[in-house]
């Protein structure tokens, strides 16, 4: 019985340290690969109800990719949750820092950043905005990337180069729809 | 660290040098987005949940199992298969860029120029589900909306428009681009897709554009060239800008076909560059409701270059 109960809180500590150490990022990941913030919170903890049921199949230094692969897969399926239900409210976005302190003109700012951030991401395909979500946003190292994700360190540059084009492209063209949506008259 | 590693920590830094100011707001945008307080906290109870069920479970099994040896045997003879985990499915490819039909040297202030070739004029029939125009003679760029923020319309403004089905249909057409609003009391609403997505797009190897619309209601339609934009936001005028060149149909209730000619568009407010139309130096294709004319509910469809006739 001993045994069984420290077990269990071998098992409560490695996952609290898993929370702890992830959650931000996990957060982070839902977010990007689409899911709202009004809905972020609970698919960051769907990814993590995940993780605990498969604690004991975890293997100790994978676990950062594995909480990756849920998140895509938990957002992708919130993704069309959503599409589903076309009368959920409009998209917010919590201007929440974490952080850094903005102020509040530069939080109006940023907020609208991300709004055109997430436009931009939306439009990529998944395997290029996976590896610019990590190296741009979450500033992982290639190799550490390549590790995360299971391909070859070359594939990753690859698609980075990609992705990076497909950033500098979509910010150009918002700057043109601002052009256009900025009339006065 | 191997040449590979090397590379690709060299390209990070080049990136991050040459990031542009909108390219890093953006990203630091991304940086400073953080759950709500608490959410960590939830994250961390349900799966502790998760756990002590998973425990619960367990003992159960190891009570139950001397009970169950017996129809142990059995049971496995109907045990379910295992559930797969199926691998998150590769999203859909994005179409690639469509490739510019030959681009000479760019006018000095168009910083990117594609030129039509006048063999594809078919701008947008809104029979696709998306908000993406025909990629068709060098054109790229996507449907939206905007307004003046002192009313309400649908879609709201500042979103991506989607083709709506158009009831009992027009013909063999059965998509349109459909929106509607009440009262705006500043400039009105705009709808409008860019044609060469950030660049210019030269159309003068068309005439003009021609369109099904009906409302009831005036409509304007226009071409908004990079010499009217504010150079705030990349174009190229200081003062008095958006001064869009444009023609105001009539609609009727009912679809009908409009035809307007390059000479036809006019600006038609005084002031602000420049006063000719040039279709070699356009941005974008829009369609608005002034402010004096809302309420609005307006179908377009079939939106099309004039070809040019010998």
């Amino acid at each position: 019985m001993g045994t069984s109960s420290s077990k269990e809180m071998a098992r409560a500590a490695r996952f609290r340290d898993l929370v702890d150490a992830h959650f931000a990022f996990v957060w982070r990941c839902v977010r990007r690969f689409g899911v709202p913030a009004s809905d972020a919170d609970d698919a960051a903890q769907e990814v993590f109800v995940v993780a605990a049921r498969k604690l004991d199949s975890l293997e100790s230094g994978r676990e950062k990719a594995f909480l990756f692969a849920t998140a895509l897969r938990v957002a992708s399926t919130a993704r069309r949750t959503r599409r589903r239900h076309p009368e959920d409210p409009a998209d917010t976005i919590d201007a929440r820092p974490s952080a850094e302190q903005p102020t509040a003109e530069e939080l109006a700012e940023l907020v609208e950043a991300r709004a055109h951030l997430q436009e931009i991401l939306d439009g990529m395909a998944v395997e290029q905005r996976a590896v610019f979500v990590l190296a741009e946003l979450e500033e992982t190292p290639v190799r550490e990337i390549a590790d995360l994700l299971g391909l070859p360190l070359g594939t990753v540059s690859s698609r980075l180069r990609t992705a990076r084009e497909a950033f500098a492209q979509g910010v150009k063209r918002h700057g043109a729809r601002e052009a256009f949506s900025r009339r006065t008259r | 660290m191997n040449d590979d590693e090397d590379r690709a920590a060299r390209e990070t830094n080049a990136a991050a040098e040459d990031r542009t100011a909108e390219e890093a707001l953006l990203i630091r945008s991304a940086r400073l987005d953080a759950a709500r307080d608490g959410a960590k906290e939830r994250a961390l109870a349900a799966g502790l949940d998760a756990l002590a069920h998973q425990q619960g479970s367990r003992q159960k099994t190891v009570l139950s199992l001397a009970v169950l040896a017996a129809a142990a045997g059995a049971a496995l003879l109907f045990a379910p298969k295992p559930v797969a985990v199926t691998p998150e499915p590769p999203a859909a490819p994005t179409s690639p860029p469509s490739v510019a039909p030959a681009v000479p040297p760019a006018p000095a202030s168009c910083p990117e120029l594609v030129i039509a070739r006048g063999n594809a004029p078919l701008i947008e029939d809104f029979e696709k589900k998306d908000s993406r125009v025909l990629e068709l003679d060098g054109r790229a760029g996507g449907w939206m909306t905007y307004d003046d923020g002192t009313g309400k319309q649908s879609p709201p403004g500042r979103s991506a428009l989607f083709p709506s089905r158009i009831p009992g249909g027009r013909g063999k057409s059965q998509h349109g681009l459909h929106v509607s609003g009440g009262k705006f009391t500043l400039w009105g609403v705009t709808l409008g897709a860019e044609l060469a997505d950030a660049g210019c797009y030269d159309a003068s190897a068309y005439a003009g554009v021609e369109f099904w619309a009906k409302g009831p209601g005036n409509l304007r339609v226009g071409f908004q060239m990079i010499d009217v934009q504010d150079v705030k936001y990349g174009g190229l005028c200081a003062k008095d800008c958006y001064n869009t060149h444009r023609a105001v149909v009539a609609l009727g209730k009912t679809f009908e076909r409009y035809a307007v000619r390059w000479e036809e568009l006019r600006q038609l407010y005084p002031g602000g560059p420049p006063t000719v139309f040039d279709p070699r130096r356009v941005r974008f294709i829009e369609f608005g409701v002034a402010a004096g004319d809302t309420p609005f509910d307006l179908w377009i469809d079939d939106v099309s270059f004039l070809p040019r006739t010998p």
